[in-house]
């Protein structure tokens, strides 16, 4: 497929007067269909229900063992973006987009039969495995892409994809629920056709995006502009060179942007599990189930904007000082909860605080590739990004521990529900504060570790029609 | 003076794609968050 085929990373490399603003919705496409993983948790009902319809039978699975489920599909969306990022930069992204389609798209058809015969080691390996190496591998191609199109906006570029994958649950609950009811029966709680039609219309969405990918030739840039070689400090964080894949994770700049942006998510991703717990137990029986339910949606949107606000505001102010942001304005939020939740009684106040807290985990997601490009440079960019999405997984894990048995112990130890969250509250700034220290300490990659010039001569040769600006064969 | 004319033709035509493109991934993100603001009214509204 590396030889110029139509998937071959040769057939998309374009340059010339190509419309740049074809790729952020190629993009966005992807991202939107991935995004639907963080609504998986509306089959848990009905696929608790699949023999029973009604209500559970005693053959039917568990809500625990359905859990499982979405697990599987995170660790390999990790694995997938970790071990598939290499193979991006090898392939060109229409390749990977591609075979991430069929890897989400397959991976709802494999569920269904699953559903359908009863057996749930099906749906574990449909939509876990083979669906969570689709989430990885869409998740990183379209980023490299992306960085290259707009060096002048990488953050508002990246940010636009990646607010994507936060959207993605906003289109893929409502989807979900109307399918499910438009197939329900006495006999079926509609779950398998939901999956037939959902792994079709996301196979769909994802080629588009893969058949529109296009990467600009080496020596492309935008009309105008010049990349900036003043002293100011943005530019001095921002290089010329570029650092190998592999050579990446011999520097400490890799293991700091690993630490920055594992305790941000770790900070974000606990609240985001428990929220809707969280602001029934802080105010009592003030705040009704749907109210929760609302707060969780509030929290979800502020998410998806943060993504894009705060990746386009590092375009101008710098990526260190955008996290130096989150993770001072963060600690001062997680401090100031306890004393607007449980302490003043205000909901608002405590809905701003969270909102915002939520505006910083989605802006450190987004915000992440182009801290990587300007500190390792663009060429692989999309493979490191890849590898550093390890620090989701790990925080995937940490965050949601610390916030329930935090909780746990502080109940089980007497203490009012209402105060429960207190000193989960205190830990999270305190994590916040070390990784404001470890931003701190990024510093541009000493030289010993970029690349020769004659390595970082593109590999693809340019295609002829590529001169004049069209795509070889779209 | 024609080869003028296919040029704009080709470019009115590139601009009305990447319309169609943006309006096929923000029509439905748009819909789904005016959707959501109906759930957070509950918030508020006790």
């Amino acid at each position: 497929m590396s030889d110029g085929g139509f998937f071959s990373k040769e057939r998309i490399t374009v340059g010339g007067d190509y419309n740049r603003w074809m790729i952020p919705p190629a993009a966005l496409a992807v991202h939107l269909s991935i995004g639907q993983v963080y609504a998986f948790s509306v089959f848990n009902g009905p696929l608790s229900k699949v023999i029973g319809i009604t209500e559970s039978a005693p053959n039917d699975w568990s809500l625990s063992t359905l859990g499982w489920i979405f697990s599987i599909s995170i660790v390999f969306l990790g694995l997938a973006a970790f071990l598939g990022g290499k193979w991006l930069e090898e392939v060109g992204p229409r390749t990977t987009m591609f075979t991430a389609a069929c890897c989400f798209g397959g991976g709802f058809i494999i569920s269904a039969i699953g559903v359908w015969t009863h057996q749930l080691w099906l749906v574990y390996l449909g939509y876990g495995v083979l669906g969570g190496i689709g989430l990885g591998l869409a998740y990183v191609s379209p980023v490299s892409a992306l960085i290259k199109w707009f060096p002048d906006r990488r953050g508002m570029a990246t940010g636009m994809a990646i607010m994507g994958f936060g959207g993605g649950a906003l289109i893929g609950a409502p989807l979900s629920i109307a399918l499910m009811n438009l197939f329900e029966t006495d006999s079926s709680v509609g779950v398998a056709p939901t999956f037939i039609v959902m792994g079709v219309l996301y196979f769909a969405s994802m080629t588009l995006g893969a058949l529109t990918i296009r990467v600009p030739s080496a020596d492309w840039k935008p009309a105008g502009w010049e990349p900036e070689e003043s002293g100011d400090q943005n530019n001095a964080m921002v290089t010329q060179n570029n650092v190998h894949i592999d050579t990446a994770l011999k520097t400490p700049q890799f293991w700091l942007l690993w630490a920055v942006l594992c305790l941000n998510v770790t900070a974000g991703i606990g609240v985001l599990g428990q929220a809707s717990v969280m602001i029934q137990e802080t105010f009592g029986g003030a705040i009704t189930a749907a109210a929760a339910a609302g707060f969780v949606s509030l929290l979800s949107i502020f998410n998806m904007v943060g993504r894009f606000f705060w990746s386009s505001a590092s375009d101008f102010i710098g990526r260190k000082r955008t996290y130096m942001v989150f993770f001072g304005l963060g600690a001062a939020l997680y401090v100031a909860v306890p004393l607007v939740g449980s302490g003043l009684g205000s909901i608002f106040l405590f809905v701003v605080a969270f909102g915002l807290i939520l505006t910083m985990y989605g802006g450190g997601f987004a915000t992440i590739p182009a801290y990587l490009a300007d500190i390792f440079g663009t060429k692989f960019v999309g493979g490191i990004h890849g590898r550093l999405l390890t620090a989701w997984s790990a925080a995937g894990v940490l965050g949601p521990v610390l916030v329930n048995y935090i909780r746990e112990a502080q109940i089980n130890a007497g203490v009012d529900p209402a105060n429960a969250y207190n000193i989960t509250m205190f830990i999270m700034a305190g994590l916040l504060v070390v990784g404001f220290i470890c931003n701190l300490f990024i510093k541009p990659v000493d030289s010993k570790y970029h690349m020769e010039s004659e390595e970082q001569t593109e590999t693809v040769p340019r295609s002829s029609s590529s001169a004049s600006g069209k795509p070889a064969e779209a | 003076m024609a080869e003028n004319q296919q040029q704009s033709s080709s470019a009115s035509n590139n601009k009305a794609l990447i319309f169609l493109f943006w309006a096929y991934v923000t029509v439905p993100l748009v819909w789904a968050i005016y959707r959501t603001f109906g759930n957070i009214s509950a918030l508020f509204s006790g």
